[in-house]
């Protein structure tokens, strides 16, 4: 178990910079997420980790370790790859084994070791099993087993669920996030997905080009997203564009509406507003923000409606609302029905 | 309509069939033809059959130059093929796991036997031996050294390409896992690349015996009397008697040739391989 520190890491292939001059402090015991676009640069950032793409500059250290120059089986690296990489050619008993077996262990303390790591993982049934013979859920769970024998420092896994159906994905997951509380290993995931990130991570680091956009926990990235990248990519947005009215705190978007916000510098161009922060209802409301509207789209995704409300000024708001509170408040949900739709100076973020 | 276009089907799949059919004859007519000459009674090797015997079996066996060849060929095929391993195995690594300047040029050269015809390949190592000898006074045509060294650079071209191409196809992935798992670039190849590769190594192996134990070409310059090589000592009865004990030893030499392949395949699909 160890803290992570990656310091200026830059590495350029050619004229392209796949990851500029990143720096990141990996927590001990944290889950941390390398979340972002494909190509953004991910898997060489975790590649670069485990020694496997030399960088062009920068410093890694683990637990206060300089491991810049090691070669990677130095490096006490438990890795998980996406197509799981097990040794065809080894029973599950030796998969596991084989990474004890390179550090000359007892065999009794074999046999202790790849048994508690495939239990942990449930899967100690199956030690006389071939790679081929088993599942993809259960293939990655071995692949977690043999990376997590070893005892690494810190685990990482690139991708790890890509390759599962849908629902093995979110069991698999499920039982990542478990493992990962209750070893307490420093560990770091690459993933494309948001849902996945924001489910089993600690911290998500939001990757775009390269580059670091945000980094911070889910809650934080959602509500204080530091970008425009950022806010489209962690959960769904309406942005609106305008600018700043000198002197209040309001902003004119383009076609004329004046939102009412908290903030006023006047540097900003556009405005956002989570489809999950807006109110749907009969009447006006106190809200500092309450336009009338009508039900341009509706959308039912079993227990959340996203309905399309489109104003008298031709701004239109996404808003995300459970049927519940649709019906409570005496609202048909049909296209062409009018309305009001409102939220507070909060939840209007200027960009 | 309809029924023409089932002709014109039926006659497709004749057409097929009816090229299969005579493609296939042609390669095993000369097998069955040494089959059936082995066998017949004719003093002389002609047809019609006047008789059959199993005679020229034993006429092989009481041939010394048939049994030292097929020993002679037996020890330069066993040679050949572990030298012929020995160094295509880590070159095979290194071309397919690296990338630097030359690569595809070295890839060519090892290939380049291939290319050049047999017997060119054999006058000039005859040439180079010779050389050797009157230099060093050692003797290099008909030792046992310098005919594996000659038929090394038949086998190498086969190995290469078998190897290449099945490590080409091993996924990388499982190397990197075995590296992060603890394993020195040593032990990544020892306990994973070579078991993954295995197919190909037994491949490599069974075609560099077939290849060098058939070889006339190379071999018919590096014999000195006394030191023949099988299809060199069956050349040599040919010269001043043509009876069935050649079609015999043939029979013999083919069937450990098809052995070897039979063998092979158990381990490789050798169609999917070459
Ligand atoms: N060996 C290479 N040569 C050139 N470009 C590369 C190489 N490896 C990766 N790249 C580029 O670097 C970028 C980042 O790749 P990667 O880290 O794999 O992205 P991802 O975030 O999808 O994991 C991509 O645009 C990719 O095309
Ligand atoms: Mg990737």
């Amino acid at each position: 178990m160890a803290a992570v520190t990656i310091q200026n890491l830059q590495k350029v292939y050619g004229d392209f910079v796949a990851v500029e001059d990143m720096n990141l402090e990996v927590r001990d015991g944290e889950f941390l997420i390398l979340l972002g676009p494909s190509g953004c640069g991910k898997t060489t950032t975790l590649r670069m980790l485990a020694g496997f793409i030399e960088q062009n500059t920068g410093k890694l250290e683990i637990g206060g370790r300089d491991i810049t120059a090691d070669p990677p089986y130095r490096r006490n690296i438990g890795l998980v790859f996406q197509n799981y990489a097990l040794f065809p050619h080894l029973d599950i008993f030796e998969n596991v084994a084989f990474g004890l077996r390179r550090r000359k262990l007892p065999e009794d303390d074999i046999k202790t070791r790849v048994s508690e790591a495939l239990e942990l993982v449930r899967l100690g049934h199956l030690e006389d099993r071939y790679p081929k013979q088993l599942s993809g859920g259960q293939q990655q769970r071995v692949a977690i087993a043999r990376a997590l024998a070893i005892r690494p420092d810190i685990l990482l896994l690139d991708e790890p669920l890509s390759n599962l159906d849908a629902k093995l994905r979110l069991q698999v997951r499920d039982e990542l996030r478990a493992l990962q509380q209750a070893l307490k290993i420093t560990t770091i995931m690459v993933t494309h997905d948001q849902d996945e990130a924001m489910y089993v991570g600690d911290r998500l680091v939001v990757m775009q080009a390269g580059k670091i956009q945000q980094i911070g926990t889910p809650m934080e990235l959602y509500n204080h997203p530091a970008n425009r990248f950022v806010a489209s990519f962690i959960g769904r947005t309406n942005f609106l564009a305008g600018a700043i009215s000198a002197g209040d705190k309001a902003f004119v978007t383009n076609s004329g509406l004046t939102i009412e916000t908290e903030q006023a510098e006047c540097n900003h161009s556009e405005l956002m507003v989570r489809p999950e922060m807006i109110e749907l209802s009969a009447t006006k409301t106190a809200d500092a923000n309450c336009f009338e509207a009508e039900i341009t789209r509706s959308v039912f995704l079993g227990g959340n409606l996203e309905i399309l409300a489109t104003l008298a000024t031709g701004d239109a708001f996404t808003v995300v609302t459970t049927i519940k509170s649709l019906t409570g408040a005496g609202l048909p949900a049909e296209v062409g029905s009018r309305l009001y739709v409102s939220f507070n100076r909060q939840s209007a973020v200027l960009m | 309509m309809v029924q023409g276009k089932t002709l014109a089907e039926h006659l497709g799949r004749l057409a097929v069939n009816l090229i299969n059919g005579v493609g296939l004859g042609i390669c095993v007519l000369p097998l069955i033809l040494i089959f059936w000459l082995s066998v017949i009674s004719n003093s002389v090797l002609s047809l019609p059959a006047e008789g059959y015997t199993l005679d020229w079996f034993s006429e092989v066996w009481r041939q010394p130059q048939f049994i030292d060849g097929f020993y002679l060929s037996a020890m330069v095929a066993v040679g050949a093929t572990i030298i012929g391993m020995i160094v295509t195995i880590p070159a095979a690594i290194v071309l397919v796991r690296k990338r630097f300047i030359g690569r595809g040029a070295i890839m060519q050269l090892l290939m380049s036997p291939l290319i050049v015809p047999a017997i060119v390949i054999g006058a000039s190592l005859y040439m180079t031996l010779v050389e050797l000898e009157v230099r060093t006074g050692l003797p290099a045509t008909g030792s046992l050294t310098g005919f594996i060294a000659g038929h090394v650079l038949l086998t190498i071209p086969w190995c290469v390409r078998l190897l290449t191409a099945n490590l080409a196809g091993l996924n990388e992935v499982v190397e990197e896992a075995a590296a992060s798992l603890g394993a020195s670039p040593f032990a990544v190849i020892w306990k994973v690349t070579l078991p993954l590769i295995r197919p190909g190594i037994m491949a490599a192996a069974i075609f560099s015996f077939v290849v060098s134990f058939g070889n006339l070409e190379v071999s018919m310059f590096l014999s000195t009397p006394g030191q023949l090589t099988l299809p060199v000592a069956i050349l040599q009865y040919l010269q001043w008697k043509i009876d069935p004990t050649i079609a015999a030893a043939s029979v013999m030499q083919v069937t450990i040739i098809g052995l070897a392949l039979i063998i092979t395949n158990r381990f490789v699909n050798l169609s999917r391989m070459v």
